[in-house]
C-alpha cells in the first residue's frame, strides 16, 4: 500500500474528495475541489424540520461535489451500498488489502475517536480508510488535523447506522482520474453554475433569496415560538454555519479561497477582488455567529437583538447577490 | 478572517483536544488553513444542543427512577434517540416501542426483544435493564 498522506480540511466531503483524487495523482486544494463542485449555496426551508428545527443549509445538497467533479472533470467514481454489515465490512477489507483507500458515509454518533460532545445522529459524516491495523481502521477523517484509528465495531455501526439519510454502507472511490483535465473550463463552468443558482432561483428559499427569507423569519421567531425556541433555532443556524465544519462562515471563506486560486488560474483580476469581497462577506457572517451565541447564552429575550442578527443577515444577502452577479459575467 | 483572528480560546473544551480548520487570510493576502483549538461561539451554541440531550436524559433517569416509564426510556435518551430513529435501528413499529416505554409490559419482555433493543443502542441486556447507581453517568 502506498502511503496515505492526510491533510487537514475545513468540509468532510471536500476534504474527502480532494484526498481520493490526490492519492490517484489529481492534486487540487480543497477549496479547489469545493469551487469545481459547486458545493457554495444557502438553502432555508421551514417546512423540513430535522429534529424540530427548519432544515438550514450554506452549501449544497450531500453527494453534490461529488458528482459535479463527474460532471466538469471526467473524474469516474465507483459506489458501493451494502445489505448486510458484514458484506461491507468484508469488501472494505478487500479494498484495503488490494492498497485502495475509499471515501466511506457514516454516522458521527458511533465514531468513538470523535470529540464526544460533537457525537450526534448525524450520517452524512465522509471519511476515508486507508488501512487496518489490528482490529482497528486507520481513518483519514478530514476534519481531525491527523489521521485517526477507530475499532471495526464501532465504523460498522457508523457506516450502517440509521434514520435520515442512512448511509446503508456506502463506499465509493474514483475508478478513473484524466491524466490532464481541462481544470480552467471546469473552474469558469462551476463559477458560473454557482453564481446562477445563488442569484438566479425564483424560489424564495433558496440562494440569496433564502437568506433574506430566513432573515424575514427570524424576526420573527420571538413572537412565533416563544424566547426558548427561538433561541434554539438561532443556535441551530449558528451551528449549521459553524461547527458542523464548514472552513469558517458557513463555507464562506472557503469559497473564497477558491475564487483566489480561480484567479490565478485563470489570470483573471476580478475573480481575486470578488476572493476580498466575499472573505468581507464572511466576516459579517461570523459576527452574525457571534450575535447570534450571544443570544443564546445571555438567554436574551429583546426583539432588539432578532433584529440586529435579521439586518446582519440582510446584508450578507445583499453582499453575496452583488458578488455573485457579478461573477456570472466575470469568466 | 485573518490568521490572527483565527479563535483560539484554550479553555474551550468541545473539540477534545482536536483542532478545527479554519479558512483565513495571511499577511500577503493569501488564504491558508489555520487550526483553532475552540472558538466561544461553537462552544455555546454546541453547549445549547447539549444541554438539551443532557436535559432530556435527567428527566427520563428521574422518571424511570419514579416508575413512570421503563429503563428502555432512560437509554433511548442517552442515545439520543426517539421513537422514529430507535423503530427504524430495531425494525420495530413505533406503537409497540411506546408500548415498552411502560415499566411492566418492558419488564416481561422475552430476552429476544431485549436482544433487539440492546444491539441497537449498542448495550448489554444486563445494562439494557438497570438504571444508573449515581446521576453523573456518561452521556453516551
Amino acid at each position: 500500500m502506498s502511503a496515505f498522506e492526510h491533510r487537514h480540511a475545513g468540509h468532510c466531503e471536500s476534504g474527502t474528495v480532494a484526498a481520493l483524487l490526490r492519492h490517484q495523482g489529481l492534486s487540487l486544494s480543497e477549496p479547489m475541489v469545493f469551487g469545481i463542485g459547486g458545493g457554495l449555496f444557502f438553502l432555508h426551508i421551514p417546512i423540513i424540520k430535522m429534529g424540530g428545527i427548519p432544515l438550514t443549509s450554506y452549501r449544497e445538497a450531500p453527494r453534490a461535489i461529488i458528482k459535479n467533479l463527474a460532471k466538469r472533470l471526467g473524474v469516474r467514481w465507483r459506489e458501493h451500498r451494502y445489505r448486510n454489515a458484514e458484506a461491507a465490512m468484508q469488501a472494505l477489507d478487500q479494498f484495503l488489502a488490494a492498497g485502495r483507500p475509499v471515501g466511506l458515509q457514516t454516522s458521527v454518533y458511533w465514531l468513538s475517536y470523535f470529540p464526544v460532545d460533537m457525537r450526534f445522529h448525524f450520517n452524512g459524516h465522509n471519511l476515508v480508510a486507508y488501512g487496518k491495523q489490528g482490529n482497528d481502521y486507520l481513518i483519514s477523517d478530514p476534519v481531525a488535523e491527523r489521521p485517526v484509528t477507530c475499532p471495526a465495531e464501532d465504523l460498522k455501526r457508523a457506516r450502517f447506522a440509521k434514520g435520515p439519510f442512512a448511509p446503508r454502507g456506502l463506499t465509493y472511490y474514483p475508478e478513473y482520474v484524466p491524466a490532464n483535465p481541462d481544470i480552467k473550463a471546469a473552474v469558469r463552468d462551476a463559477i458560473r453554475a454557482t453564481a446562477k443558482r445563488m442569484t438566479g432561483i425564483p424560489m424564495p428559499f433558496l440562494g440569496v433569496r433564502g437568506i433574506r427569507w430566513m432573515a424575514g423569519k427570524m424576526e420573527r421567531w420571538p413572537q412565533k415560538l416563544g424566547p426558548e425556541l427561538a433561541r434554539k433555532w438561532v443556535s441551530s443556524v449558528v451551528r449549521m454555519q459553524e461547527e458542523i465544519g464548514t472552513g469558517g462562515a458557513g463555507f464562506r471563506f472557503m469559497y473564497a479561497a477558491f475564487l483566489q486560486e480561480a484567479s490565478e488560474l485563470l489570470a483573471n483580476p476580478a475573480l481575486a477582488e470578488a476572493a476580498r469581497d466575499l472573505t468581507n462577506t464572511g466576516d459579517r457572517w461570523r459576527e452574525f455567529a457571534v450575535q447570534g451565541a450571544l443570544l443564546v447564552k445571555n438567554r436574551s429575550n429583546d426583539p432588539g437583538v432578532y433584529k440586529k442578527l435579521a439586518d446582519i443577515l440582510r446584508d450578507c444577502a445583499d453582499r453575496e447577490q452583488e458578488i455573485f452577479t457579478r461573477l456570472k459575467t466575470a469568466v | 478572517m485573518k490568521t490572527t483572528d483565527v479563535p483560539q480560546d484554550e479553555e474551550q473544551t468541545i473539540f477534545a483536544g482536536y483542532q478545527r480548520a479554519c479558512y483565513a487570510v495571511d499577511e500577503q493576502g493569501r488564504y491558508v488553513v489555520v487550526g483553532s483549538v475552540g472558538w466561544q461561539v461553537e462552544q455555546v451554541v454546541n453547549g445549547q444542543a447539549n444541554d438539551e440531550v443532557r436535559a432530556a436524559i435527567a428527566d427520563a433517569l428521574a422518571r424511570a427512577r419514579r416508575g413512570a416509564v421503563s429503563p428502555l426510556a432512560y437509554h433511548m435518551a442517552r442515545r439520543q434517540m426517539d421513537l422514529g430513529l430507535l423503530a427504524s435501528y430495531t425494525g420495530m413499529s413505533r406503537l409497540r416501542i411506546r408500548w415498552h416505554l411502560r415499566p411492566r409490559p418492558f419488564a416481561r419482555l422475552p430476552e429476544k426483544v431485549l436482544q433487539r433493543y440492546a444491539q441497537a443502542m449498542q448495550l448489554s441486556v444486563a445494562e439494557l435493564r438497570r438504571l444508573p447507581a449515581k446521576d453523573d453517568h456518561e452521556r453516551l
